[in-house]
């Protein structure tokens, strides 16, 4: 069994988190001086340059999960998983931009929207979708987020050492961010995001040379990791006993319950579910205008490619590196899948000149993707509560409520949101944050995708169609979830006290997300609904159906 | 086909792809132009005024 051995030297990590604490206080007053009303709180000063965008659309996008939950699940799975990275940059950066990311701007700006639930309710005319889009946020988001949260400290408190001041490291994390994101609304969340996301660039960067040198440069690397599976498929202990895997440089064999894990699940799951999250999306109502949008995707795509992209080759080039220093291979890291990352990078690195640094350097790209990822959630989940849901109850009797509370509503509903957090991180059970991540992305593209596409793209959206797909997303999507897929139906084991089985179904399908159903079912609904609307509309303009006012008919 | 280390087509594949669509977000930023819908380019007419 491979150790996590070593640990963060005190001085160099304690010198580069003052310096990064000192900073986000700076920007949390610079965003305090700058907000002004609710408007600010929630979208800025909607003048927000292309840098910043990017870089904190990257930067909330790509929590820790990615890096050290995804890199990990590389380290077993392979190299397949490049195609979630790409994925992330066609979905949920170019497509994202290009498609919806300017309708978005343009339609909120025109609807006087500031939140993602006020856009759907305003394009449909709707409270109910309103309402419905403010739910999933007030009760899934906090869940995310508390997996978030929960993931970044366990990597922190074991990274360090510091195991034992556990309580101490999540109660400051979370304090840190809630405070910066209540009195700094979008302004600071978003300059925040920029310089954490600058950071993780830099470390994550470093890693990827330093893995390539260490294992001897790129074309030797990729080879001996080749030539690694012709060894190790002798001896079972070394690697993933799943059906189809063939090696970490090959893709898993087609249909296989191996295949259906990555694609499905890993890859489509997580993939089309960054389409509709709503902490992402109000980074395009921010934006000055169209061109901003555009020439975000520049920096963005660098970004986003680098941090995946590193992240996904790493993760099983730790194989190689574990195989010719330890004899054996990444899935035999203490502690599991989430900390192959960190055993790598506490190894490689000790014993080098400045290695603590680099370690240092490692444990702040880690720290700012958790807060990064956080403190848009936090945001997003203060403004659902703070603007949609008082503007709703506030205007009970009327159509739909434009206004919502003051910024001291929006900053105590955002610290409320934070106390509900860590109260979830300690209800929650431990190794979720994967499945955390997938679960909110598939339970809001479910519901919300071919609502969020009709609406931005068809002239007349129909409420009623957005309805039943919404609902139809839902249920398919917990039914799924619960009683067919066996990754999820562990989490929260329904199947098993009503039927006594895990799953209901066995032969392979039991490895297809939940998403890969609900999604269709979700277009299928609203498809039926939109083609009814159709008919009914023709037969109501027919001269056959309207009554003759002269009392032929 | 061995491309620096690797031979699946998948995996190169994959690979080319994420590649390609930085390249594409790269073009696509560098030649919008104003508040237009898309780039200069891909207008009909090739971008010619």
């Amino acid at each position: 069994m491979i150790q996590l051995e070593g640990g963060v030297a005190a001085a160099p990590f304690a010198a580069m988190m003052a310096a990064f604490v000192a900073a986000t206080v700076l920007l949390g007053i610079y965003g305090y001086r700058h907000t002004r009303d609710s408007q600010g709180f929630l979208l800025g000063r909607e003048k927000t340059n292309s840098a910043v965008i990017a870089l904190s659309y990257g930067a909330t996008f790509l929590s820790a999960s990615a890096i050290i939950g995804f890199g990990g699940q590389a380290a077993i799975h392979g190299m397949g998983l490049m195609w979630l990275c790409f994925l992330n940059l066609f979905l949920g950066l170019f497509v994202a931009f290009v498609v919806f990311g300017k309708r978005v701007r343009r339609m909120g700006r025109s609807l006087g929207a500031s939140t993602f639930s006020e856009l759907l309710g305003g394009i449909y005319g709707s409270r109910a979708i309103r309402a419905f889009a403010a739910a999933i946020i007030l009760i899934m988001m906090p869940i995310y987020c508390a997996a978030v949260l929960k993931g970044g400290v366990n990597s922190i408190a074991v990274i360090t050492g510091a195991g034992e001041y556990y309580n101490v490291i999540l109660i400051v994390l979370a304090v840190l961010v809630g405070m910066y994101v209540a009195y700094g609304g979008i302004i600071a969340v978003m300059y925040n995001d920029a310089l954490q996301a600058g950071i993780m660039l830099a470390g994550m960067a470093v890693i990827l040379a330093v893995t390539y040198y260490t294992l001897g440069g790129v074309h030797a690397a990729n080879s001996g990791l080749s030539d690694l599976w012709g060894t190790a498929i002798s001896d079972p202990s070394l690697y993933t006993r799943s059906p189809g895997f063939n090696g970490w440089t090959s893709m898993a064999g087609f249909g296989t319950p191996e295949w259906l894990t990555l694609v499905t699940t890993f890859t489509l799951g997580v993939g089309i579910g960054a389409l509709t999250q709503p902490q992402l999306v109000v980074r395009f109502m921010s934006a000055r205008d169209d061109r901003t949008i555009n020439k975000s995707l520049m920096i963005g795509s660098v970004f986003i490619f680098v941090i995946v992209g590193a992240a996904y080759t790493i993760g099983p080039l730790t194989n190689l590196y574990f195989f010719e220093r330890y004899g054996e291979t990444a899935i035999n890291v203490q502690l599991g899948t989430d900390f192959i990352i960190p055993a790598f990078i506490l190894d490689v690195f000790s014993g080098v000149r400045f290695g603590d640094v680099f370690v240092s350097l490692f444990l702040l790209a880690l720290t700012c993707a958790a807060i990064s990822t956080l403190s848009a959630l936090m945001h997003t989940i203060g403004s659902a509560g703070g603007h949609d849901m008082l503007a709703l109850w506030r205007g009970r009797g009327g159509l739909a409520g434009r206004e919502g509370g003051s910024v001291r509503v929006n900053r105590a509903c955002t610290a409320m949101a934070m106390v509900l957090v860590v109260v979830y991180c300690y209800l929650m059970p431990s190794d979720i944050i994967a499945k955390a991540t997938s679960l909110f992305m598939g339970v809001t593209a479910a519901t919300l995708l071919p609502m969020f596409a009709h609406g931005l793209y068809s002239k007349r959206p129909d409420r009623r169609a957005a309805m039943a797909s919404a609902a139809a997303g839902a249920a398919s999507y917990l039914f799924w979830a619960l009683f067919v897929n066996a990754g999820s139906s562990v989490f929260l084991p329904v199947c098993r006290w009503i039927t006594g089985r895990q799953v209901l179904f066995s032969g392979g399908i039991e490895c297809v997300d939940a998403l890969m159903v609900a999604l269709p079912v979700s277009a299928a609904a609203m498809a039926a609904l939109l083609l009814l609307s159709r008919a009914r509309r023709a037969r109501e303009a027919s001269p056959e159906a309207s009554p003759d006012p002269r009392g032929g008919r | 086909m061995d491309i620096l280390g690797l031979s699946d087509p998948y995996i190169i594949a994959a690979y080319a792809g994420c590649f390609l669509t930085v390249a594409l977000c790269v073009a696509w930023a560098l030649l919008s132009g104003g508040d237009g819908e898309r780039p200069r380019l891909f207008k009909r007419g090739g971008g010619k005024r």
